[in-house]
């Protein structure tokens, strides 16, 4: 009797013992920048914990309903891409609740959110920055002379004719790079007018199903495509290419800018088939989101919360104990 | 334990075993299948709930994206319209959204200071709006759409209709110069209350959507319209996913979801009552069936196990029975087959025991008749007298040698009969015995008679019934002696004939009737008392010793002989 006691406590030992597991929640599978960033964020993960993927289907609903689940199971800390950004307030006052810390990652809650609770972090790239860099790479491709356009203004009125491509809206990223990249040409002295504004849900598919519509309506006088991401530049360049905007008349693969039509195209994330599709002439360019670091980081960050370190002599910069920034990085055929 | 059970009766035990398991299996059974039946209708409970759930948030979310969707497009026109002074066209487009979505009341820009840039009616405001929520919040936090309480619309249509306020900031023309002001939506309730009254959540099922800040947005419960009541309360402890309250004394399930883009918070309360009473039904149903079953399990056990310790008892009472000597009782049992035979054959035990009894009683007494007679035969006086009073005439004669003789057989004879040894003895001993007997006899009688052995010396040896001979030459002697003849003959033969020893005693006397040998053989093997005892005891003793083989055998012919034949079968003597 003595003896299956013992026998009994050491399997429940060994049960309870072996590495934790931390739930990652992410917002739709086929999302391809998520679900890369998903395989790097398992790729960073040592041994001292393991990560088990929810996958939401961007649906908030189903999120909440995992999320309560994994509360359930008295877990101590929570990796969340959230689906809606503003539905956040809610799992951080479950969290509360329950006295769980929170680390949110690509889609930024509301500051006051963050704010409102000690135990909440967000790791993210600054979408200013992208749409900053973003500009950047518009004015390579106008060889950064804003008073002299190149020939890329066909119609050379100075001014740059543009379609933007938004993500989702109300989304802060969307907003913000929609906004900046725009704000930050014209303070660099170019011209623009914004001929459309088409939300494509960060989508490849709907991207590239808009993109007869805004051809009808602004076909010849389009002169540049901003996407706020590459899904849904890839999806654009898809259709362009099958209406004729790119040629690849030797057909050897590659676009070959000078002999062979092609439409200028920029994107944001830096996702591997974007970078392909960069170096096949297609895509002129992109801001690479480093979701490389930034899953190291917030591997690093989960790992320091679990072990209760001082996030002080945290490796990376903490601005104000929310934040963790992770730079972007230009992205062309030339760099 | 083990102790306690050897004191109880084999029924108990029975009993009780029978009951224990029982009842172990079916408090385990009954538990599993409760346990099973009760995990399974919860996750009926949960999975329905969250599909209705999921059903209701859908449709408030596809009619509140309606709204969005509606905004992002005025946003656009906003920038064109006043980037080319078109503010007419602009409260045109407004007009028109009105007219084409029902559930906008009204559409209007408002600057930041407050001024009326353009709206769907034509009214003046108040500059007093900027101090409204939804004014403010959206000023505050520029990149979402804000969507405000329940409240009546006091700027543009005068407390008429319950709306909520969709706000949204938004970059305009002003002078050629960028300025921010807020994008206002006013929606219809009304659809808001059919949407919650299109969902059939059960009796007094209900719908609460409530702000962030835990403010009643909308309740389709007309009780609870400030955010101290119940569902609220409910909602604020649960604040994310789903959970079986009890409300209003009825089971509901409860799930609490955000709604996309508004920063609501929608509970649905699904009343489940008919579920979990169904629960409660088959918990009480299984605890019947448990009961009924430990019920009819235990009659038919005391049935069956009284069907065997019953006739046990009445088998145990009656060895306490025979515990006490009595052998005549019989046992009557009905019951289990195996018991009824062990009564039977105990019963046929008894029987035999009791047989053997008797068999040993008659013996013993017969035995101690023979004894008797043998004694009364030894002290009989008038034998003894005779003899002596032979042996003094023998002697008065001078026959010395005569004398010498008598007294030496009568010495024997006595010690003979005296001696207790055996019930059985060879025959050589009982013939010395009758030989001393006849001796003696002969000399009483002065030599009226002669007597001859013509006895098989291969018989020698063989058994037979002590003192049995004498009586028998007794009678010979006494019916035997013809007194016309000067001597009479008295023959005793021994021979083996078909594996029985023969004895016969032979004298020439009267002879005796057919009618009176029959009658004979008729007293000897009766019961009663007769003047004839010696002839009958050796009869009761040959029959007892050697079973029913043994006969005793009178033959006569008048005049002429008589002759006694004792049959015994060899080697078959009853060693009791």
């Amino acid at each position: 009797m003595k003896r299956t006691l013992i026998v009994f406590v050491l399997f429940l030992s060994a049960c309870s013992a072996g590495p934790k597991t931390v739930p990652l929640f992410i917002y739709d599978g086929n999302d391809a920048y998520i679900s890369e960033f998903e395989i790097k964020i398992h790729q960073a993960v040592g041994e001292d914990f393991l990560i088990k993927t929810y996958e939401s289907q961007n649906s908030q609903i189903i999120q909440n309903e995992q999320i309560d689940q994994v509360f359930k199971d008295k877990h101590t800390l929570l990796i969340i891409n959230p689906v809606d950004r503003l539905s956040v307030y809610a799992i951080i006052e479950k969290a509360r609740q329950n006295d769980t810390t929170l680390i949110f990652f690509n889609r930024e809650p509301l500051e006051s959110d963050l704010y409102s609770y000690d135990k909440a972090y967000y790791v993210g790239a600054d979408a200013t920055q992208s749409a900053e860099l973003q500009a950047s790479v518009i004015m390579d491709l106008f060889d950064n002379d804003p008073k002299n356009l190149n020939q890329l203004d066909k119609n050379q009125d100075g001014i740059i004719q543009t379609v933007i491509l938004k993500g989702e809206q109300g989304h802060q990223d969307a907003e913000a790079r929609t906004k900046f990249v725009i704000q930050e040409l014209n303070q660099a002295g170019y011209k623009i007018q914004v001929l459309d504004i088409v939300i494509a849900n960060w989508d490849r598919e709907i991207a590239y199903s808009l993109m007869d519509g805004l051809l009808e309506k602004n076909g010849e006088a389009m002169e540049l495509l901003i996407s706020n991401n590459d899904a849904m530049a890839l999806g654009a360049i898809e259709r362009l290419s099958e209406k004729g905007f790119f040629k690849d008349s030797n057909q050897n693969g590659i676009i070959d800018r000078v002999n062979e039509p092609w439409f200028p195209v920029v994107g944001i994330d830096g996702i591997s088939t974007a970078i392909e599709s960069i170096k096949a002439g297609y895509l002129y360019g992109t801001v690479k989101n480093d979701s490389q670091n930034m899953a190291l980081i917030i591997i690093e960050l989960t790992k320091w919360l679990l072990e209760k370190r001082s996030l002080e002599d945290f490796p990376y910069e903490i601005k104000s104990g929310k934040y963790v920034w992770v730079n972007y990085q230009k992205m062309t055929l030339d760099e | 334990m083990i102790k306690k059970l050897n004191e109880l009766s084999l029924g108990q035990s029975i009993f009780l075993v029978t009951i224990i398991i029982f009842a172990a299996f079916l408090t385990l059974s009954t538990v599993l299948s409760n346990q099973l039946i009760f995990s399974r209708t919860d996750t009926l409970i949960e999975t329905t709930s969250k599909e209705i759930n999921k059903q209701v948030i859908m449709n408030y979310e596809n009619y509140l994206s309606n709204v969005i969707g509606i905004s992002n497009t005025l946003q656009k026109y906003i920038v064109e319209s006043t980037a080319d002074n078109k503010v007419d066209e602009l409260s045109q487009l407004f007009l028109v959204t009105t007219n084409i979505e029902s559930n906008i009341l009204n559409v209007a820009l408002i600057s930041q200071d407050g001024r009326l840039i353009a709206s769907s009616v034509e009214v003046e405001i108040a500059p007093d709006i900027v101090d409204v929520s939804w004014f403010k919040e959206a000023i505050l936090a520029s990149d979402i759409h804000h969507f405000s309480g329940l409240h009546t619309e006091n700027f543009f249509i005068e407390g008429k209709k319950d709306v909520f306020t969709v706000s949204k900031s938004v970059q305009y023309s002003e002078n050629d110069k960028v300025a921010t002001g807020v994008l206002m939506i006013d929606i219809d309730t009304s659809n808001f209350k059919i949407l919650a009254q299109q969902t059939n959540l059960g009796n007094k099922g209900h719908i609460v959507i409530m702000s962030q800040n835990d403010k009643i947005i909308y309740s389709s419960d007309p009780l609870c319209l400030t955010s101290n009541c119940s569902s609220a309360n409910i909602i604020s402890d649960i604040v994310l996913g789903g959970r079986l309250v009890k409300w209003d004394n009825l089971n509901m399930y409860v799930n609490v979801n955000t709604i996309k883009d508004t920063r609501w918070k929608i509970a649905t309360f699904i009343n489940v009552n008919e579920i979990t009473n169904t629960k409660t039904d088959i918990l009480i149903r299984l605890i019947l069936i448990f009961i009924l079953t430990l019920i009819t399990t235990a009659i038919t056990s005391s049935y069956f196990t009284r069907r065997i310790t019953i006739p046990m008892n009445t088998l145990k009472n009656h060895i306490t029975l025979i515990e006490h000597g009595d052998f005549d009782s019989r046992i009557h049992v009905e019951g289990q087959k195996e018991v009824v035979h062990l009564a039977e054959a105990f019963n046929t035990m008894s029987n035999r025991i009791k047989e053997l009894m008797v068999k040993v009683f008659t013996e013993q007494n017969e035995k101690r008749k023979t004894q008797f007679i043998a004694l009364q035969n030894q002290i009989n006086p008038h034998f003894l007298y005779n003899t002596l009073d032979s042996i003094v005439s023998l002697s008065e004669n001078n026959r010395n040698k005569d004398v010498e003789a008598a007294i030496i057989a009568l010495s024997k004879f006595f010690r003979m009969s005296i001696s207790n040894e055996m019930n059985l003895v060879e025959l050589k001993d009982e013939i010395e015995h009758v030989r001393n007997y006849l001796l003696i006899q002969q000399i009483r009688y002065q030599n009226t008679f002669v007597f001859d052995f013509e006895i098989d010396d291969e018989v020698m040896h063989h058994k037979v019934i002590k003192l049995s001979l004498q009586p028998l030459v007794e009678n010979a002697i006494l019916h035997g002696i013809h007194p016309d003849e000067a001597f009479s003959t008295i023959l005793i033969k021994g021979y083996a004939l078909d594996g029985f020893l023969y004895i016969e005693i032979f004298n020439e006397g009267y002879g005796i009737s057919k009618e009176r040998i029959n009658e004979i053989h008729t007293m000897i093997a009766s019961d009663q008392k007769t003047n004839s005892m010696g002839l009958k005891n050796v009869y009761q003793r040959l029959k007892l010793s050697f079973g029913n083989d043994a006969d005793l055998i009178l033959e006569s012919e008048l005049d002429e002989y008589t002759k006694v034949i004792m049959k015994m079968p060899i080697g078959k003597e009853e060693s009791l």
